[in-house]
């Protein structure tokens, strides 16, 4: 049993519904093998510090997760890689069990700076 | 004096024990603006605090919330 960190980011012309479906696919895949999830929230819409695959901003969506085993890891990186709207992703392995309580970051002037880009 | 100032541990003074990567507003105080790392010698930070905050600014960088490089955006 071994607890793990995925941040990912998704296109940042996407929708709210958008968004959601894709963490909707993202959770169905980890859930469908059994696999527990403990967090699995939206972080905000942030200004990245290099471009990725030509984007300035990005969506930011965190995900904890406790994979029975670690064989899974590179499934889930697989499916990640294929996955077109994900543009960029790293997974961590944590040594303890995340708490359930995420740490919500989004600050009102953070989502302020941020504009619609194209 | 050469030793009259003596620099202190941030984390230490702070009672801070892990450095998460996506505190990007902690881990900027320690990179200059090229975006390299502040060295110990400079910052005073413990050798214990200063391998963990290397490997949250490296995750950080890997991820896109602290540059590699900084450039002129414009």
């Amino acid at each position: 049993m071994n607890y793990y960190e995925v941040l990912y980011i998704l296109n940042p012309n996407f929708s709210k519904e958008q968004i959601a479906g894709v963490m909707s696919e993202v959770s169905d895949f980890v859930k469908k093998k059994k696999h527990g999830i403990v967090n699995h929230d939206f972080w905000g819409k942030k200004q990245l510090a290099y471009n990725v695959k030509k984007h300035k901003y990005g969506n930011f969506i965190l995900l904890n997760t406790e994979f029975k085993d670690a064989n899974f890891v590179n499934e889930f990186k697989v499916f990640l890689n294929l996955n077109k709207e994900v543009m960029k992703y790293m997974i961590i392995k944590l040594d303890e069990k995340p708490s359930k309580e995420p740490q919500q970051e989004v600050s009102a002037e953070e989502e302020g700076n941020v504009q619609e880009e194209n | 004096m050469l030793s009259s100032r003596k620099k202190s541990c941030y984390f230490k003074r702070n009672n801070i024990q892990e450095i998460d990567y996506k505190d990007v507003k902690l881990l900027t105080k320690f990179i200059n603006d090229q975006g390299k790392i502040t060295p110990r010698r400079v910052t005073g930070t413990s050798s214990k605090m200063h391998r963990k905050l290397v490997l949250a600014i490296k995750r950080a960088r890997n991820i896109a919330l602290l540059p590699f490089a900084a450039v002129d955006r414009d």
